[in-house]
């Protein structure tokens, strides 16, 4: 099993060095091909590893395989290890199945740029950075997967170097990323002092982990702190809507499927500590619950296509916090697989749409395109119907899920479950908002000037394939759990993070009829104001000025934070720095020119003076010797 | 035959720097004699690797000739684990940088190989004398090819740079020589193997504020602004890169061990003075206009940082400072060798007038952006193991200075990130014309070895912390083998 | 053998001492300076020769012939240097001989 996890992880770094070291000497769409035929070898490498687990027993599914021991310092070590366990194992599946899928795509779409190897090269570390974080068996080789994904999406968003728009928000991903980092560092020093190793076996065997009290909240609280900076959930989102400065494939796999859904990932992987700090788990079921409802929100206004399907993405994220804050570990990785297939599928579709469209993401430039463009409207199409949850795809199946769970948790999961169905409305509504906009009505000027439907071509096919296989995907990946009937998934992830919450069957009906019906009620309202009917939309310009300008964080976190450190550094340069550096020296160099001067004086040149000052000398010395002898 | 292998490391370059200023050689004579000789000093280090015995933590390499006995001075050279890994980055960043000074060619190379090579002999024996008075001498012998170096082949204000650094330097050194002769006469010996602690406060004081002014600490770093930017870029190199650690050395070595109740005492001073460092240097850095600049304050941040770690007194902070003085001499290497290329092809540093490198020059944007990355310690290199270890050390002295490294950890992301694009993104800088050529071989020759040595500690940083002070779980005196430090420590896992 | 007692002799050596620095404080002529350096020698030797009688030792006699023969060769110097200076028709005046050069 190891050996087989081994060659998933190691198969994208593998050709992302080949690229780097080849440089020009293999074309630009070898380079693509050789990526994406290293993630496909990493899908089936991971499946091999499946079909090995599936063969043995529940408790013997776990295995620890060390390649050396990378930091050591005393009694300190850490080990270069990996894990291979029911809950990595499906990680592996989903990041390199989407990925290549993903990878497969950019075939299509970035054909023709000039800078398509260093593309690849960057998406092939991004896969192998991802594959470390879900398989690192200790604390610290997650943080450094962790850290990785976020440089390879720093690389990614800013891969149009020349686009300032583009650097700017690449570097504000990553130093939000970084602030991540630093919650995670600080709990890993106080699990360091207080337990004193940093590996995860405690997440076998149910053992539990040796934390309680205020040092068990402390760590969680860092870790959550990073969680939710690498899912850009509130506080700390607002890098994942400038991330859109990216080319769509990336904003599919980074910010859609694989990178932003770390954080759900960490919060099931250490759920022993999270559980051990019940306060935080609710918060962050808290958080999520939030994130939901003002991305939704905040979706509505939003008149960029991919800034749509990243709001939209923040919010769903917000509900598998919500389902693995309430312990429902099962279903919010189960929401995970299947959003990761929808949420693919819109994205890259949409890249279809922009790509016919010579680059243009402005919806209001756009409509009319279901009949010039019509596999591309039935692929989004069913990526909507997904997302809002409707029978019999993938989305239904699993957000309802994680909304039942909420409705078996408690008072406190009660509350959350009315957010989540507020969720679901807002989810209908702006999702078909954007298909009708885009989709629906005449064509637009601008369409009939610009639009290109690309022939038939390999880069065409890679595109076209790649997007049915994710149409299949989100109709039937939701059959792989049906609450109350049949749940392998649940089964199968059973050992590796057991769930503290199990809906009953008539939680997960009710909540089945209320969240269709709310589904439908915001695809109606859809239809009413931006299909066929074009009814005017209410102007509510107060509200609608704050969403645009996505509640004011960015400007908050710049008067917060930007702005002071930045005046700080001018001050110590200005007070500190220019003295100490110009001033001591200079000023060591007056004194003693001012004492010199000063002594100078001395040297009269009078005789009468040197005599006096031998008189006076000789008196001073008389009466020193008399007195020190009497 | 080993014994003599220190001796030979220290004297190899000197006798190189003889040769090369008496004989008449032509310039490239001369310079091809420095490369031979330092490559040769990069041989010689493997093999003392080779032959070093990792497992035990006692002096190695050793040798021992007396001079004035009565006063107890003697000629004696040796080596710990950690002072091996300092020896081996002089010896790397030296030959590395006699390599592009002969790639970019100097005026009378003669004079400046036989300084570089004499240097790199001064240095070496800093890191190996275990006698005060040697240790002095080299210290200070260290110093005269430097200001020489700075002075006549350095910028347009080379001559206010050296006289800062000069006077700087000499405050800080008087003091340690006060320091170093009371210590001997009282201690009755100037051998450092052989005498005891002592409990003085002053003396402490002495040798600490030398140190404190060569790492650079705050707020002792007024001759380093103007110093890294006059200099040649391999001579900021050499001074960002070793030079520094020589002051790491000296608090280990002398500071720490042989002043532990003073040390202890005045450990959260220390600790307040690198940290304030760290952020001051890190929020300088963002501003600084031009490259020389933000790197010079990047390493004032990162010698914080260090320091940082040598007094939180446990076998984390130790590891992580011997492991973050190697590979911060390494990347302060290449970004200043770096920074020089850049210099010589758009006629100026500022960053204003820099920009969209990156076109075109798919290898001078590969190396800085790897190396840039690396500098900001991203989770998995060799830099964040090192700050990793020195933040978890310094937690335990206290979660408060750990709150402060974590908070210069986003912020070194921010000032290196500005640099990256600044340099390579955007829009064309006015600076930078085509005729500006991607790195050529040599370039590639000196810099790609570095990288890979970056990206190799990257992969086991272990080499580093796994050798540097030996003893572990099983031994007796703890944490270390450096057994005068061991009463400090409490190993984790242990609550008072 | 009696005579005055020593401390006469001591005062009046004093007193020459004193003649002497007074001239030598605040006189112009460096002739007089020279002079007055005499007196002050002098009233040195006196108080030498009559503590050498007192106490019946013979150093303070021998030692004030050193004196003189020091005194005799400085008066060479000082004089040697007067003429000097009058040769080059400089002032007299020891307070604008001040450039103690050339």
């Amino acid at each position: 099993m190891t050996t087989a996890a081994w060659i998933c992880l190691l198969s994208p770094l593998a050709a992302a060095l080949v690229i780097t070291l080849a440089g020009t000497r293999i074309s630009r769409r070898m380079a693509g091909r050789l990526a994406t035929l290293s993630t496909f070898v990493s899908f089936g490498a991971a499946v091999w590893a499946f079909v090995l687990m599936l063969g043995r027993a529940g408790d013997d599914r776990r295995e620890v395989s060390t390649a050396w021991t990378w930091l050591t310092a005393g009694e300190l070590r850490f080990d270069l290890s990996i894990l291979v366990d029911p809950l990595s194992v499906f990680m592996m599946l989903v990041i390199s199945g989407v990925g290549s899928l993903i990878v497969g795509y950019s075939i299509g779409y970035m054909d023709g740029d000039d800078e398509e190897r260093r593309y690849f090269a960057y998406m092939a570390l991004f896969v192998f950075s991802m594959l470390l974080l879900v398989q690192s068996a200790n604390f610290l080789l997650l943080l450094a997967g962790w850290g990785l994904v976020g440089l390879a999406s720093y690389l990614l968003i800013g891969f149009n170097q020349q686009r300032p728009s583009a650097v700017a928000a690449a570097k504000k991903a990553f130093i939000m990323n970084a602030i991540g980092d630093a919650t995670i560092a600080l709990a890993l020093f106080l699990l360091i002092w207080e337990v004193g190793s940093l590996s995860l076996d405690f997440t076998s065997g149910g053992e539990g982990v040796p934390l309680d009290g205020t040092v068990a909240t402390l760590v969680a609280l860092g870790l959550l702190g990073g969680a939710v900076a690498k899912s850009a959930q509130i506080p700390l989102h607002t890098w994942l809507p400038d991330a859109m400065e990216g080319p769509t494939p990336v904003s599919a796999l980074i910010h859609a499927a694989t990178m932003v859904t770390a954080g759900v990932y960490m919060l099931v992987r250490l759920s022993p500590v999270f559980e051990a700090a019940p306060e935080v788990q609710d918060l962050a079921a808290g958080l999520g619950a939030l994130t939901l409802v003002v991305a939704g929100l905040i979706a509505l206004v939003q008149t960029d296509i991919k800034r749509v399907i990243a709001y939209s993405t923040m919010s769903q994220i917000g509900y598998m916090f919500l389902g693995a804050g309430l312990a429902a570990y099962g279903n919010a990785m189960f929401h995970l697989m299947t959003h990761a297939f929808f949420k693919a599928l819109l994205f890259l579709g949409a890249g279809i749409v922009i790509h016919a469209l010579a680059g243009e993401q402005d919806m209001r430039r756009m409509g009319g395109l279901r009949a010039r463009l019509p596999r591309t409207y039935l692929a989004m199409l069913v990526g909507g119907l997904a997302l809002a949850g409707m029978p019999p795809l993938s989305g239904f199946f699993s957000k309802d899920s994680i909304l039942a769970s909420a409705l078996a948790a408690g008072t406190y999961g009660q509350v959350l479950f009315a957010a989540g169905l507020l969720g679901v409305f807002l989810t209908g509504l702006y999702t078909f908002r954007m298909l009708f906009i885009v989709f629906g009505g005449k064509a637009s000027t601008h369409v009939q000037e610009h639009l290109h439907v690309p022939r038939r071509s390999e880069p065409a096919l890679w595109m076209a394939l790649t997007v049915g296989s994710l149409a299949v995907l989100s109709v039937i990946g939701g059959w792989l759990q049906i609450a109350g009937v049949w749940h392998p998934l649940s089964d199968f992830l059973h050992t590796a993070a057991e769930p503290k919450v199990e809906p009953s069957v008539t939680q997960d009906w009710v909540t089945a009829a209320i969240s269709v019906s709310l589904g439908l009620a915001g695809i109606a309202l859809a239809w009413w104001f931006y299909g066929a009917r074009r009814t005017k939309v209410p102007e509510a310009t107060a509200i609608r000025r704050a969403l645009e300008h996505k509640l004011y964080f960015d400007e908050a976190y710049d008067a917060l934070f930007y702005r002071p450190a930045a005046a700080v550094a001018r001050e110590f340069g200005r007070w500190i720095e220019r003295p100490l550096i110009g001033g001591s020296v200079s000023a060591a160099a007056a004194g003693a020119r001012g004492l010199g001067g000063r002594v100078r004086l001395a040297q009269t040149g009078l005789l009468r003076n040197y005599a006096l000052a031998l008189a006076g000398g000789l008196a001073v010395l008389t009466v020193v010797f008399l007195s020190l002898s009497s | 035959m080993t014994d003599w292998l220190t001796t030979v490391l220290i004297c190899l370059p000197i006798a190189g720097a003889l040769v090369v200023w008496l004989l008449p050689l032509s310039r490239l004579a001369a310079g091809g004699l420095a490369l031979l000789v330092a490559l040769t000093e990069v041989g010689l280090w493997i093999n003392a690797v080779r032959v070093f015995s990792f497992s035990s933590g006692e002096l190695q390499l050793e040798q021992q000739v007396t001079w004035l006995a009565d006063l107890g001075i003697s000629y004696h050279v040796g080596l710990f684990g950690f002072s091996l890994w300092l020896v081996g980055l002089t010896v790397v960043v030296m030959a590395a940088t006699i390599a592009y000074a002969v790639w970019a060619g100097r005026e009378r190379a003669r004079a400046y190989h036989g300084l570089m090579l004499f240097l790199t002999g001064a240095i070496v024996a800093v890191f190996a004398a275990q006698d005060l008075i040697l240790f002095y001498a080299s210290f200070e012998a260290m110093l005269i090819p430097l200001y020489v170096l700075v002075g006549v082949w350095g910028g347009a204000g080379r001559l206010g740079a050296t006289v800062k650094f000069v006077v700087y330097t000499m405050a800080g050194s008087l003091l340690m020589l006060a320091a170093v002769i009371v210590l001997g006469l009282s201690q009755g010996t100037f051998d450092l193997v052989d005498s005891g602690t002592s409990g003085s406060v002053w003396i402490f004081l002495g040798f600490a504020v030398a140190f404190a002014v060569k790492a650079p600490l705050f707020p002792f770093h007024g001759w380093l602004p103007d110093a890294y930017r006059e200099a040649p870029a391999e001579v900021s190199a050499i001074l960002s890169g070793v030079v520094s650690k020589a002051a790491v050395y000296g608090f280990l070595r002398i500071a720490i061990e042989k002043f532990p109740g003073p040390a202890d005492d005045l450990q959260p001073v220390l600790l307040a003075l690198a940290a304030t460092g760290l952020v001051y240097g890190s929020l300088l850095a963002f501003r600084a206009p031009d490259l020389r600049g933000v790197i010079a304050y990047s390493s004032l941040a990162q010698m914080g940082l260090i320091t940082l770690g040598l007094f939180a007194f446990n076998g984390a902070g130790w590891n992580g400072a011997i492991l973050q003085s190697v590979t911060h001499g390494l990347v302060s290497a290449i970004l200043f060798l770096l920074a020089g290329g850049i210099e010589r092809r758009a006629s100026t540093g500022h960053l204003n007038l820099l920009g969209g490198m990156a076109r075109g020059r798919p290898a001078l944007a590969t190396l800085l952006i790897a190396t840039g990355i690396i500098a900001l310690a991203v989770p998995g290199s060799a830099t964040f193991a090192g700050e990793f270890l020195i933040l978890a050390g310094v937690f335990d002295a206290g979660w408060a200075w750990a709150v402060v490294g974590v908070a210069a950890i986003v912020l070194a992301a921010m000032y290196m990130l500005r640099l990256i694009s600044a340099v390579l993104h955007e829009r064309v800088g006015s600076a930078v014309s085509d005729r500006a050529l991607d790195l050529r071989p040599a370039e590639l020759g000196i810099l790609v070895p570095l990288v890979a040595c970056l990206l190799a500690l990257s992969a086991w940083p272990a080499a580093i912390t796994d050798r540097s002070f030996a003893g572990s779980a099983g031994s007796a005196e703890g944490w270390t083998g450096y057994a005068p430090l061991a009463e400090n420590v409490t190993p984790p896992g242990d609550q008072p | 053998m009696m005579g005055p007692e020593v401390n006469a002799y001591l005062i009046v050596a004093a007193f020459l001492f004193a003649t002497g620095a007074a001239g030598v404080l605040l006189r112009r002529s460096p002739l007089v300076v020279l002079l007055s350096l005499e007196i002050m020698l002098n009233g040195a030797n006196l108080a030498l020769i009559a503590f050498s009688r007192r106490f019946g030792e013979l150093d303070g006699q021998v030692f004030a012939l050193a004196v003189m023969a020091v005194a005799a060769s400085e008066v060479v110097v000082g004089l040697g240097l007067i003429v000097a200076i009058a040769r080059r028709r400089l002032d007299l005046d020891v307070d604008k001989l001040s450039t103690l050069r050339g």
